[in-house]
């Protein structure tokens, strides 16, 4: 028979409405300043949409476990680089001044910050003339913004939450930053010699000397990766992460390739050990993601008229028993993750017209 | 005589207005797929995360669904799914262990009516 002549239920049909309908569900991002159409196969009954926290964050816990950057950038004599970090740490202080928290490349002391008996940090740095100067400062409980500024020809400078903390540390006359001790990547964790819980956040390797102004502006920044403070130099290792942990490549334990990690390899990895994403953020709201039934980018009144639900923190949700094909999502103030289910009606989306006019686009 | 037994049909709407039959379950998550069968189609599953931790899970609809076409719910959290399946799938992400308790009204529809879910939103 031909499909002109096979009947499906129309979009008046009550019966269709009140009858449970199939399950659709989805979660993804919509990228800051980015907007997505989600598009039903049939006529929805109701549908939920609800803000995840794309803020989460690396935890390691042990004493073995640690991730190491695999893409090894080489460094010389009297080069700079810079540690920024957002990391929540709880360090038990007899770890004999070993356990790497963040630094260079495996089993390199020389340019880190590392656990410190009774400190609980340690900042240390190499000269090319095999001095190490070092500096112990505490950073307290809680989220801190972390900055290890190494300045080739100088020393290095520690910023806790954008401000100079613990004073700056000198090199010597006529001594630099050592390259073997700069080159490298990144190692998050206590690699072995450390008994650690860390939370670690946008931990970035820049190729360059930060200025103070730079590290206040990115510590100001918070997670907002269009703010101009997260391009003032090279980044050569970023590791975010901003994805739900599902779909975290940290969370499939190796995710090599993946550049926004910056070729990140978890090592060491043992039995009662923790390295996963947490939902734990030193960031209370992300973007907002607004819910609309047309496109802004064809339809400006959507945006300019505020046509929109607005969510704003983390598992706030819109539950709407509304009749659609399509639903439109879009995020400003930052990336958002969501999720999204609808119960859909035995109703063909081609019964269904397009919303328009008063509160959807006029 | 068996064979005249009638039940009421998947798209009988009379069978989702009526009060369900309750039904519960409780346990823990990895991330391995942990299948709920429900013995009649549902009108309604409200999954709650019970996690101490800050442990997410996720809900699925079909063993073979993309990694997109699942719904999170934190820890604390619970979220209720007015929708007919015979069955629910929920896991944890990889290293951690989460744990759920679940409620679903039934309706008087046998599980055997009900299709197997796929397509956009289950499976792609």
């Amino acid at each position: 028979m031909s499909d002109k002549f096979k009947y499906t239920t129309g979009l008046r049909n009550v019966g269709s409405y009140l009858a449970a309908g199939s399950p659709y569900v989805t979660a993804s991002t919509v990228s800051q300043d980015t907007e997505q159409e989600i598009q039903f196969p049939r006529v929805t009954n109701n549908l939920t949409v609800k803000l995840d926290n794309p803020n989460n964050s690396i935890m390691i816990e042990g004493v073995q476990v640690y991730y190491q950057n695999t893409n090894n950038v080489a460094a010389s004599n009297g080069d700079s680089r810079t540690i920024t970090t957002w990391i929540s740490a709880s360090v038990d202080g007899s770890g004999l001044d070993n356990g790497i928290i963040i630094g260079g490349t495996l089993l390199n002391n020389d340019f880190c910050i590392r656990e410190k008996v009774g400190k609980p940090f340690q900042a240390v740095l190499k000269s090319n003339t095999s001095v190490v100067i070092t500096r112990d400062f505490s950073i307290g409980a809680g989220w801190k913004h972390l900055a290890f500024v190494a300045i080739g020809n100088t020393g290095f400078k520690i910023f806790i939450n954008g401000a100079p903390a613990a004073g700056q540390k000198n090199f010597g006359v006529g001594q630099t930053t050592d390259g073997d001790a700069l080159g490298g990547g990144l190692v998050l964790g206590p690699n072995g010699s450390g008994d650690t819980t860390i939370k670690f956040r946008d931990s970035i390797l820049w190729d360059a000397a930060l200025s103070d102004a730079e590290v206040l502006d990115l510590y100001q920044a918070s997670a907002s990766y269009s703010d101009p403070a997260f391009a003032v130099a090279n980044k050569l290792v970023w590791v975010k992460p901003t994805e739900s942990p599902l779909d975290s490549p940290v969370n499939s334990l190796f995710n090599l390739g993946d550049p926004s990690y910056g070729n990140l390899a978890l090592n060491a990895f043992d039995a009662g050990e923790i390295a996963k994403i947490s939902s734990d953020s030193p960031f209370t709201n992300s973007g907002s993601l607004r819910v609309h039934y047309r496109s802004t980018g064809s339809l400006p009144n959507v945006a300019n008229n505020k046509h929109y639900w607005t969510l704003s923190s983390q598992d706030e949700e819109i539950k709407m028993n509304v009749k659609t094909k399509e639903i439109y999502l879009s995020a400003v103030n930052g990336d958002c993750d969501y999720s999204l289910h609808a119960d859909m009606t035995n109703i063909p989306a081609a019964r269904m017209y397009q919303h328009t006019g008063s509160g959807v686009d006029e | 005589m068996a064979n005249n037994i009638y039940n009421p049909g998947l798209y009988h709407a009379a069978a989702y207005q009526v009060s369900g039959r309750p039904f519960g379950a409780t346990g823990s998550l990895t991330s391995q797929a942990e299948i709920i069968n429900f013995p009649q189609v549902t009108k309604e599953v409200t999954v709650l995360n019970t996690d101490a931790g800050s442990d997410s899970l996720y809900v699925y609809f079909h063993t073979g669904s993309a990694t997109s076409n699942k719904f999170l719910i934190t820890a604390g959290n619970q979220q209720t799914f007015p929708v007919k399946c015979d069955k629910i799938i929920l896991s944890a992400s990889q290293g951690v262990t989460a744990t759920y308790t679940l409620y679903a009204s039934l309706t008087a529809i046998t599980s055997s009516y009900m299709y197997n879910l796929t397509g956009s939103g289950v499976t792609e």
